[in-house]
């Protein structure tokens, strides 16, 4: 075969190479741009992590290198099918196909001189082709990257964590509303928190021992808070004991012991973060003096007063709590404060969002008044929504309470055995679904072994 | 490299041949150039031609005309409802010859270079079967003596398509046997009074020979030494199979229409064809188009239709167009990035 048209087929050879490359390359391009696109989608809606950009990230570009590769390799033409294609293109009448098969060296002349005649016709590289394979996807990426942040709160990675933090922060929000927790310690854990969330946003692992170690972190700063209520409580109880034995010639002594009691109550105090709570003028300092009863009464009193909301308040947050204990020390202050229930004397607090007590349901005592449809007021402020799986609460939205509920079971309606039953006509029944433990039971109960051994079933059937 | 392909002068000489011949048939059928082609490629080729077309278009005229221009031993063969096979083949005579009487071979009208059987399709069955063993194998066989026709040998068949009545359609197997079925097209106006003005009485011009037997043999080795490239006998190899319905290949309007495909004679005589065809293009090697232009008269009247397709008013070279569209020349596509 003479020099050019060898020449003509090793082009082709190398355009039909580079051709099958850049096709794989660019179908597999747009089919990563269209995942990528996708999952930015779902990232963008909430449903999976965000992943950040990163350099590492252009190594992706290695698969559609190898696919490109592959394809080049596995549907390169044979050297015969290239020379028929370019004989067949360049209407040459089958003298190059003929002239790699035999000898054609008289036809030599003519060959070169239509090879050259026909080089407009030679095949070209679609490169248009080729970028509107990728345009699209491309186009596509890029518009869901140039697109805002979703309205919704972006909880990514592993959502049981997200949720978790996510109570946690209510929790620690709920906390310092009530008061009932030192405010440093909550400003910490809240910002662990937050940080762990931020984390969780960005793509970053948050694990499950973080998360633990924050619920462990605020559950020893609530017993350390309810262990100081309760020797705030014990301390004012011996203290009044102590001033009611000594009457009010005490001596010297007693004096001094009840000048220990009180320093040990105001520590305590101190510890539970009641002084903080105390009305204005109620002074603790001059309560401490010896022999001022009617401060150190009007000191107790207010203390009891005191540690008695944070108590409750400590019972009405979420999470793990000694309920017992806690009610234990409700009872104690009550009693101190001559409450009703308690068994010490003194006037019913005012105040506070429990039953009989002024809060939203007002009735007298633990007797509750229930919003339900015999109210006639306004209750659709007090309806409970329910939020879908997984979605958290929006940000103008405000816990009140959470509490579990039984999961809802969907019931299915009975089919009868030649189809469906006409719904109303009578046939129609519904029926849950049964665990597979329960339709064991279900079945032996009917089974024919059951009948026979036991008549008296028979007749229920 | 053991095939060299054909000289240029070589390939000029055997257009040489074949423009004496075509020549001279031009001026006899005025403005029938391509069917004039397909019979001169067929001869070639030596392959017999069936000519399928209207009275008076000219189809004796051209075997006529082909007969004197080639020197060749030329018989005509009305065919005729009555015929007998030995009234073709020849038969055996009893003679008297020194005293004694022998049965003696008297050869028929077949026991020549240049048959013309026309309107073939009026003998019945058992004569047109006559000729099947002296078509395909050249050489007859009357009470079990054979006996080689001569050489070159050629039948040049007519048929008229709508005379039915008295007439026996061409069994598949004779029909296989043609290399070529061609339709002789109507002429135009133009032709018509070419005709009427250069001819007294619609006589054609006098002919005189003009290939002797051995410039036709100097001619058919040409034509057999042109080259066939392993991608025009692969597209050939595929086409024949396309024309199976049972075949992948088949394209789909095609296999609702077709009810038995070609032959491997038929692939056969494609290639030979395409020799012809590209020698007469001035090729020393068969080109997809040669084996194209080729392809409706070699395969149509292979093809056996549905009933279906006929209703549909489907024609075997429409299905044959179907089939060699559907064909891709080369068997592995360039790449689509490819322009």
């Amino acid at each position: 075969m003479n020099a050019v048209a060898t020449a003509k087929l090793s082009r082709l050879r190398r355009r039909v190479h580079g051709a099958l490359f850049l096709g794989g390359f660019a179908e597999a391009t747009a089919v990563i741009l269209s995942i990528a696109a996708a999952y930015l989608v779902g990232s963008r809606l909430g449903a999976w992590p965000n992943v950040p950009l990163h350099p590492l990230w252009a190594t992706v570009l290695v698969v559609p290198c190898a696919i490109g590769g592959w394809r080049a390799w596995r549907w390169a033409l044979p050297p015969m099918t290239q020379a028929a294609h370019l004989d067949h293109r360049l209407q040459l009448g089958g003298l190059l196909v003929s002239a790699t098969e035999a000898d054609a060296t008289a036809w030599d002349a003519a060959l070169t001189s239509r090879l050259h005649a026909a080089q407009a016709r030679f095949p070209r590289l679609d490169l248009g082709a080729l970028l509107r394979r990728v345009a699209l996807p491309a186009a596509l990426f890029a518009g869901v990257c140039l697109l805002p942040q979703g309205t919704r709160t972006k909880v990514q990675g592993n959502r049981s964590i997200a949720q978790a933090l996510v109570d946690l922060e209510v929790t620690i929000e709920l906390a310092k509303q009530e008061g009932v927790l030192p405010e440093e310690k909550l400003d910490e854990l809240g910002r662990r928190t937050a940080e762990l969330q931020e984390n969780t946003h960005n793509g970053r692992e948050a694990t499950w021992a973080d998360v633990d170690e924050l619920q462990a972190r605020l559950q020893q700063e609530r017993a350390l808070q309810q262990d100081a209520l309760a020797k705030t409580a014990h301390a004012l109880r011996a203290l009044k004991e102590s001033q009611r034995n000594a009457g009010p010639q005490s001596k010297s002594g007693a004096a001094a012991d009840q000048q220990s009691q009180m320093q040990e109550l105001l520590q305590h105090a101190a510890a539970a973060g009641l002084l903080d709570k105390l009305p204005p003028n109620v002074d603790p300092s001059r309560s401490a003096k010896a022999g001022d009863a009617e401060a150190f009464e009007q000191l107790a009193q207010a203390l009891a007063e005191a540690a008695l909301q944070q108590a409750q308040a400590q019972q009405g947050m979420p999470g793990e709590a000694n309920g017992e204990a806690l009610e234990d020390l409700a009872e104690v202050l009550r009693g101190m404060q001559g409450m009703p229930g308690g068994e010490g004397e003194g006037d019913p607090v005012a105040g506070g969002d429990f039953p009989g007590r002024g809060g939203v349901n007002r009735g007298p005592g633990h007797a509750t008044l229930e919003l339900n449809e015999n109210f006639d007021g306004d209750t659709s402020a007090m309806q409970a929504h329910k939020l879908p799986p997984g979605r958290v609460l929006p940000q103008d939205w405000e816990v009140m309470q959470s509490r579990r509920v039984d999961p809802e079971v969907a019931p299915q309606r009975n089919q009868g055995a030649g189809g469906a039953v006409a719904e109303g006509a009578g046939e129609a029944a519904w029926q849950r679904r049964l665990s597979p433990s329960h339709r064991a039971v279900v079945r032996d109960f009917f089974s024919s072994k059951r009948t026979a051994n036991d008549g008296s079933t028979e007749g229920k059937r | 490299m053991n095939t060299t392909l054909l000289a240029p002068d070589r390939i000029a000489r055997g257009r040489e041949l074949l423009a004496r011949v075509r020549d001279p048939l031009n001026s006899v059928l005025l403005g029938q150039g391509p069917m004039l082609d397909l019979v001169l490629i067929a001869l070639s080729a030596r392959g017999h031609v069936l000519l399928e077309g209207l009275p008076g278009l000219g189809k004796t005229e051209l075997v006529k005309a082909l007969g004197k221009l080639l020197a060749l031993q030329f018989r005509r063969v009305q065919f005729t409802p009555d015929l007998l096979p030995s009234d073709i083949t020849g038969g055996l005579v009893l003679e008297e010859a020194a005293g004694r009487r022998t049965f003696t071979f008297r050869p028929g009208p077949i026991f020549a270079n240049l048959v013309l059987a026309d309107e073939i399709n009026r003998a019945s069955p058992k004569t047109q079967s006559a000729m099947l063993e002296a078509m395909q194998e050249r050489r007859v066989t009357v009470f079990g003596e054979t006996h080689p026709l001569p050489a070159p040998f050629f039948v040049l068949a007519t048929q008229n398509p709508i005379e039915l009545e008295g007439t026996y359609p061409l069994p598949e197997a004779q029909l296989d046997r043609f290399l070529f079925k061609v339709d002789v097209q109507n002429v135009g106006a133009d032709v018509l009074a070419r005709i009427l003005r250069e001819r007294r009485r619609g006589e054609p011009p006098e002919l005189a020979a003009v290939m002797s037997a051995t410039e036709m043999s100097e001619l058919f080795s040409v034509v057999d030494a042109v080259y066939l490239p392993d991608a025009v006998a692969d597209f050939i190899g595929r086409l024949v199979e396309a024309t199976h319905p049972t075949s992948n290949l088949c394209p789909e309007r095609a296999r609702a229409a077709i009810r038995f495909g070609a032959s491997p004679r038929a692939a056969i005589a494609l290639a030979e064809a395409g020799r012809a065809a590209a020698l007469l293009a001035g090729r020393p090697n068969v080109d997809f188009a040669d084996v194209e232009a080729i392809a409706v008269p070699a395969l149509a009247h292979r093809l056996v239709l549905q009933h279906t397709a006929r209703l549909e008013g489907l024609t075997p070279p429409q299905v044959v167009r179907l089939v060699v569209d559907a064909t891709p020349k080369v068997s592995k596509p360039l790449p689509k990035e490819l322009t």
